[in-house]
């Protein structure tokens, strides 16, 4: 008896996560077991297993045309958010500048803020211009919305790194760019690879966004997922979800080979 | 021999250098400017013209905007709903996110491995595909529905209920929880549960009396961070609360792009903003009590 009641108190804790790891991969399962089945409706477990709906997706050119679309606009908006990131993380961790600290949370605001509002404002500004929103306009969105990801992923990384390798390569006769470029870049390469990869993420998945500022002629994929789901579920959908989960494991897993995952963990407080 | 130290005033050609230290950050103050401070200017301005019927705006100032969802009880209703859903998904987060956050931070080997992808796969999953799952999951007769029998309708089973939207919002912010709170505890020396332990303290006694305390900060940080993120979530509650359960951020899509009511789409916003804000100014006094103590 007692010793029932003390193995029972030992498991009580690897029960309570087992059923908690159950609970976040369940909706993740349910999809791609769902694709496999031969049904024309979606049904939990599947009946039967196929491949059908996986092969009807592939030759649907209009799903390729959202695929294609969502990664232009991930791409594009990553390198900008790059552009605008890169430079400001290396001046923003730069000891000594005052503002440094407000200026950072400032750029770091477009995670804080719902993203439902400064979109609200794109398009009402697009609407005051009497135009309709340009895909320049989108992509500017996108990477305002996945800058602080970067920013942030970066920042953290020239935080922790030495500023003797700065003023070394400076005290030898560099430049501040060419100590920058040289010296410092290199150093947090693999941390910048982690943030893009996240930002990267972001900007294909985002929902709203496009949602907002993109035109019916202008589908990416979460969109088209987004209009199908609410009209009708179905096996089809699930095939592509369930093809867009294993691309995204894929990125995330290339994007942990070095550590990156463990860094995104301690950055994300 | 030490060498004078140099005066700290700015001279004359330190200044221009200065100025040229700025430069990088000038394309983030460009993309800022246009895309994120001038719409939110924008929104706030929107919020207080007059509506003319769909799609027509008067610039005529007007308070009619914030008394119509502060004071008509659908609105009302809306925010209502909006802070109700983000303070029960704060809480259920919470004790949701916290053992596993603890074994993550304290596991090793296989467990760990497989903590990391059962926390990672979700943060990395569209949140379209997330709620679409959900969707099956909540059918009527589904194994899962079953499991929560009372609370389920006979029609739509958990979807469109109260409680079904709360456990796929859970869902939906449980990673950033338990992240928030995994940086708190792996700080944690494990040394310390060590000593308690050999003081004869048990299991339940050493987390409340050790790691508890000493990782409320995290705790209540991952909760503002959840609270501001529900608040504003459009995908989950369209999906799964869909027109029984409507909240702030679906009713702004509706008002923007089926209604056309800009003005009072732009009310809405900001009053989401300050619910959100309200757990963001708080987070960020917070974290720089904490920065500052450390």
């Amino acid at each position: 008896m007692n010793r029932a009641l003390r193995i029972a108190s030992r498991a009580w804790f690897p029960v309570v996560v087992a059923a908690i790891i159950v609970f976040l991969l369940a909706p993740i399962a349910v999809i791609v077991a769902a694709s496999f089945t031969t049904s024309n409706y979606l049904s939990f477990p599947p009946d039967g297993l196929t491949l059908k709906w996986y092969a009807e997706v592939l030759v649907d050119p209009s799903w390729g045309a959202a695929v294609i679309n969502s990664l232009l606009l991930a791409i594009s908006s990553s390198l900008i958010a790059s552009v605008v990131a890169v430079p400001a993380a290396l001046v923003l961790s730069r000891r000594g500048i005052r503002a440094a600290d407000l200026l950072s949370s400032f750029l770091m605001l477009p995670i804080m803020v719902p993203s439902v509002l400064f979109v609200l404002g794109v398009l009402l500004g697009y609407q005051l211009l009497d135009s309709p929103v340009p895909v320049l306009g989108l992509i500017l969105a996108l990477a305002v919305l996945i800058a602080p990801y970067i920013l942030r992923t970066l920042l953290a990384a020239l935080e922790e790194l030495d500023p003797a390798l700065e003023e070394a390569a400076m005290s030898l006769g560099a430049s501040r760019l060419r100590a920058w470029v040289s010296v410092v870049l290199p150093n947090v390469l693999g941390a910048y690879a982690g943030g893009l990869a996240l930002a990267f993420i972001i900007a294909f998945d985002e929902l709203v966004v496009p949602l907002f500022l993109a035109g019916p002629a202008l589908s990416t994929l979460p969109v088209r997922i987004y209009r199908e789901v609410a009209f009708d579920v179905s096996p089809q959908i699930a095939a592509v979800s369930a093809l867009l989960v294993v691309v995204t494991v894929l990125i995330s897993t290339l994007a942990a080979r070095d550590g990156s995952a463990t860094r995104i963990l301690k950055e994300q407080r | 021999m030490t060498a004078p130290r140099r005066p700290a005033g700015p001279t004359p050609d330190r200044g221009s250098a200065r100025a040229a230290a700025w430069l990088p950050l000038l394309p983030a103050f460009l993309l800022y400017g246009v895309q994120f401070v001038l719409p939110l200017l924008i929104v706030a301005v929107m919020a207080f013209m007059t509506s003319d019927g769909t799609g027509v705006v008067r610039p005529t100032p007007t308070l009619d905007n914030f008394a119509k969802v502060l004071g008509d009880s659908y609105y009302l209703s809306l925010v209502g709903r909006s802070l109700l859903v983000a303070l029960v998904t704060a809480i259920t987060t919470a004790i949701i996110g916290y053992p596993i956050a603890w074994a993550l931070a304290r596991s090793r080997g296989v467990w760990r491995s497989l903590l990391l992808v059962a926390v990672m796969l979700p943060l990395m999953t569209s949140s379209v595909i997330r709620a679409f799952g959900w969707m099956v999951l909540f059918a009527p007769g589904t194994w899962f529905t079953t499991l929560f029998g009372g609370l389920a309708t006979e029609t739509t089973g958990l979807l469109y209920t109260f409680p079904g939207l709360i456990i796929a919002m859970t869902h939906m912010l449980l990673p950033m929880m338990i992240l928030s709170l995994y940086g708190v505890i792996e700080k944690l020396e494990p040394s310390y549960e060590e000593a308690a332990a050999t003081l004869g303290s048990g299991r339940v006694g050493r987390f409340l009396r050790i790691v508890l305390p000493l990782t409320t900060g995290g705790l209540v940080a991952g909760m503002l961070l959840v609270f501001a993120s529900a608040a504003s979530l459009f995908v989950t509650p369209r999906l799964i609360g869909g027109p029984k359960q409507r909240v702030l951020a679906t009713e702004i899509y509706d008002q923007t792009i089926m209604l056309l009511n800009w003005p009072l789409a732009s009310a809405m916003a900001v009053v989401l903003l300050v619910l959100a804000g309200l757990a963001g100014g708080v987070y960020s006094v917070m974290m720089r009590r904490v920065g500052s103590t450390r």
